[in-house]
């Protein structure tokens, strides 16, 4: 298969659990190697966050994840659209998709 | 056991919104009377006038078909005084099998349909529709329809095959002499509709789009059934023992099925979040309303420009034109520099600017007529 790139943004202070690095270019592994367990050969969101909370989520997952999406409050865009309009955790991710993530969670 | 909250006398069987409880006949009896009431007083239909009724087979449809077919058959003050021509359009992607049910369904009550494909749409000189057969298909016509649906993104096909529906349900309704056309909506799809639509930007089309009426063009689209629920229909097809025909869309994700899981999860907890919507969306009107000159050839709908002092159209054009850099130009909004590097082709002259964002999302041209 080929390579899978991507670009992640995190803002609205989700970019706090994640090294405060707000904007990041990562190569996906293929992921019958990653994950063999599921038996699929094509990346969807679903173990795009998998993948995330295995390598680059640093601090409190809770924060970040529930279940096995993201936590009610935290905005996905793929390529600046809502991903609801995707299909959420199904779509499949193509090479050179933004996917950009937003925490509307703010302490006070 | 408790009784049917109607006529307190036989037990209640149907339990509708979580908490009205109706026995078969009275509930039976308010559906009926739901249907009538809303031709009735709208005094729209003159005595025995040609309607144009559209079916596709679907749970609406069926009720519909079943509705006006017992209007029909009364014998005392209440029947229902039109001819009905029953009329079906073809889609791109139906199978003859589908299609020859339909045909079924109508010919079991002994009345025809006229049957006619959608690509027709793509042709100048339409030809006549079938009686009771499919009519042979136009292959060019066919393919450079499909060609052209599956360029744009689904929110867009969802919408634009709502407007070739309507321009063609009208087309035909004059082919077959028909003053008015019923369509099948019920309350719970103009909800979904109202959401979606609102979200493209046809705010300014709701009163047609969603309202009892459609009187953009002399050909009058209404909507009798816009005051039962799915879930009305639902219990009305067991109960009289109907048999819808699966009308099965492609499970696709677009702004009209996020609009339907949005409305649908809130009607579950929430039993009045579709009359909130309707009723929200009966309101809702264009002031002046005649003194449109200018109508969008897709939709028909009037265009009216200089309403508000500024609109997110001309929002979105400034923002495009800041970002092409055109520094130099200092000129403001509406200039001609602004028509030239629009977004959206031909707006505020020839369409509307949802038709219009949906034509700049077509690779081919459309017949136009411009």
């Amino acid at each position: 298969m080929s390579q899978l790139k991507v670009i992640l943004q995190f803002s609205g202070g989700a970019e706090l659990l994640f090294d405060k690095i707000k904007k990041r270019e990562v190569e996906l592994p293929v992921l019958e190697k990653y994950l063999p367990q599921i038996n699929k050969s094509e990346w969807s969101i679903r173990e795009l966050l998998v993948w995330m909370k295995d390598n680059l989520l640093k601090e409190r997952p809770e924060l970040f994840l529930q279940g096995d999406s993201v936590r009610p409050g935290i905005l996905v865009l793929i390529n600046d659209s809502d991903w609801e309009l995707y299909g959420e955790l199904d779509y499949k991710i193509q090479n050179g998709d933004a996917i950009m993530f937003i925490s509307t969670l703010h302490g006070g | 056991m408790s009784f049917c909250q109607k006529c307190k006398l036989v037990p209640g069987t149907i339990l509708l919104r979580l908490r009205d409880l109706y026995c078969n006949d009275c509930f039976l009896t308010n559906v009926s009377h739901k249907f009538r009431a809303c031709i009735g007083k709208n005094r729209i239909l003159t005595q025995n006038e040609n309607v144009l009724i559209c079916l596709n087979g679907g749970l609406g449809s069926t009720i519909l078909l079943n509705l006006v077919l017992n209007g029909l058959a009364l014998n005392n003050h209440k029947k229902l005084l039109i001819t009905p021509v029953f009329f079906h359009l073809i889609g791109t992607e139906e199978n003859k099998s589908f299609t020859k049910l339909l045909i079924e369904q109508c010919m079991n009550q002994n009345y025809d349909i006229n049957l006619c494909h959608i690509s027709e749409y793509m042709i100048k000189i339409k030809s006549k529709p079938k009686l009771n057969h499919i009519p042979e298909r136009n292959e060019e016509a066919h393919v450079e329809m499909k060609k052209k649906l599956s360029d744009m993104s689904s929110s867009t096909r969802n919408d634009y095959l709502a407007k070739i529906k309507r321009e063609l349900f009208i087309c035909y309704a004059k082919e077959l002499q028909c003053n008015s056309i019923f369509t099948a909506e019920t309350s719970t799809t103009l909800a979904i509709k109202l959401i979606s639509n609102l979200s493209l930007g046809r705010g300014s089309q709701v009163q047609h789009d969603i309202g009892f009426c459609d009187n953009r063009n002399e050909v009058k689209i209404l909507r009798p059934i816009k005051d039962i629920t799915l879930e009305e229909i639902q219990h009305y097809i067991t109960i009289s023992q109907l048999t819808p025909l699966n009308v099965r869309h492609a499970q696709e994700y677009s702004l009209q099925s996020v609009a339907k899981l949005f409305v649908n999860d809130l009607q579950q907890n929430f039993q009045s979040t579709i009359s909130t919507i309707c009723k929200t969306a009966e309101k809702i009107g264009i002031q002046n309303e005649n003194k449109h000159k200018i109508k969008c050839l897709i939709c028909e709908s009037g265009i009216n420009k200089n309403q508000c002092k500024l609109t997110a159209l001309e929002a979105t054009n400034y923002s495009k034109i800041v970002s092409m850099a055109q520094q130099e130009s200092t000129s403001g909004i509406g200039s001609p520099i602004e028509q030239q590097f629009s977004m959206f082709p031909h707006v505020n002259k020839y369409l509307c600017y949802a038709c219009s964002k949906n034509y700049s999302e077509m690779k081919s041209t459309v017949p136009l007529n411009i």
